[in-house]
């Protein structure tokens, strides 16, 4: 659940508009000032379609694997990233997320992804274990954005009186008001929510991210290199 | 999800949705979202939700397939509604009615869209690179598709992955992702070998 699936019309412009900004303003600096060699490119391309190919091995629990963890481990905090904003806009245009959010949720996978990468190769650096080190990579990552996700949702929501501006003209205007100016979102229960049914997805996921980095350690060491 | 299930469906063009321009239908979709995303007023949205589904089935498109991707924003209005405290029905009908017509807008547009056909409308404002990493997805989706059938045909043939037994579970699965995750990057290396050979060049 740390990938969020918020979709269109739940958040107010001025949050999604401004995750959009940061998204572009990052992908601009990545395409114009990094390298971004021709085999590098084809390489993003194909580790987009393993992240989407990915989503379709079916868990019996519901919990679907996203291997941002992964990205982040294998290509780095530049070329992740991209990967990442290119794997959202194919999926909101299937209403998994949604259009008006891809910047959002660009920013909470890359999060993902840096700080697994940050993990990786900084923190337990020095740790032989390669099982380990991933899981306690990808597990760190996922528990930490599963906290940014519910802070974002938090941030865009908690000032639900927005909504009453949208409400005028309608029919149902006092009584709607009545009811909003009463709302709140309680982020604690929100986040509650977040850890009971995603825990087992967490643990699932750091177990095949260090599995698959144990076995490409045994087949193909180089690639981690 | 299966995205070349969603493209075989798109590469149909037996209805009037698939004959359509696709900058119109991108148009539409748009007009569609920035609506939905603006309107207060959940009777108008339910029945532009319910016109969206009517429409689905007149063209015949696989409406019990479509239906599956309302699961994941579902569950997350299920999240967030029970995370608001006092919350309102007029609200939480707003936002249902909100996220059904915007979802089903959007499977109306991929399921009779081509991927491809919407990255050429992307070229027209997105950066060159950018695009072109959408086009090298997508071609890359299909080799990857093949490949994890395969692999799942001959685990299947092996006696399967019972999930009732999770370790040995996540032990198949892990050798399958490390697998896949070699392949792919071998595939992109002779990937970028035959776009060499064929004078592509990314920054063109």
């Amino acid at each position: 659940m740390n990938h969020l699936h918020i979709p269109d019309g739940v958040f107010p412009i001025w949050f999604w508009g401004l995750a959009y900004v940061i998204v572009f303003v990052y992908l601009a600096i990545i395409l114009k000032f990094c390298k971004t060699p021709t085999k590098k490119m084809a390489l993003a391309g194909m580790f987009s379609a393993l992240m989407l190919v990915a989503m379709s091995i079916e868990l019996p629990i519901g919990y679907h694997l996203n291997f941002a963890v992964l990205a982040g481990i294998l290509l780095g905090p530049t070329l992740s990233v991209l990967v990442i904003f290119v794997v959202n806009t194919f999926l909101a245009f299937l209403g998994h997320g949604g259009i008006t959010v891809i910047g959002l949720n660009t920013i909470v996978l890359s999060l993902e992804a840096l700080i697994a990468f940050g993990l990786y190769r900084f923190i337990f650096v020095k740790n032989k274990n390669i099982f380990i080190k991933g899981f306690l990579s990808a597990f760190i990552s996922l528990v930490l954005t599963s906290f940014i996700s519910a802070g974002i949702v938090y941030a865009g929501v908690h000032d639900l009186s927005y909504m009453h501006h949208s409400h005028h003209g309608h029919k149902h205007e006092h009584n709607l008001e009545h009811h909003e100016q009463e709302m709140e979102f309680d982020i604690k229960k929100f986040l509650l929510l977040l850890i009971a049914t995603g825990s087992i997805g967490w643990v699932i996921e750091s177990s095949l991210t260090g599995g698959a980095l144990q076995y490409i350690k045994k087949v193909k060491p180089e690639i981690l290199d | 999800m299966n995205i070349a299930q969603i493209d075989f469906y798109s590469h149909q063009n037996n209805t009037f949705l698939h004959k359509m321009s696709v900058s119109i239908k991108l148009l539409c979709l748009s007009i569609i979202i920035l609506f939905a995303v603006f309107s207060s007023d959940y009777r108008v949205l339910a029945g532009f939700a319910i016109f969206l589904s009517g429409l689905i089935l007149l063209l015949k498109l696989p409406f019990k397939q479509m239906f599956l991707f309302l699961i994941y924003p579902m569950i997350f209005l299920i999240f967030y509604f029970i995370s608001i405290k006092n919350l309102s029905f007029g609200y939480a009908f707003l936002i249902i009615t909100r996220v059904l017509t915007i979802v089903l807008g959007l499977l109306t547009v991929a399921f009779t869209t081509p991927y491809n056909k919407v990255f050429e409308v992307f070229g027209k404002f997105l950066p060159n690179k950018l695009v072109k990493i959408f086009f090298l997805s997508y071609r890359s989706i299909f080799i990857l598709t093949e490949i994890l059938e395969n692999i799942f045909t001959a685990i299947k043939l092996r006696g399967g992955i019972d999930f009732k037994k999770p370790f040995k579970a996540i032990n198949i699965l892990k050798n399958v992702i490390g697998f896949l995750i070699i392949t792919s990057i071998e595939k992109s290396e002779k990937m970028y070998e035959g776009l060499k050979l064929r004078g592509f060049d990314i920054n063109d």
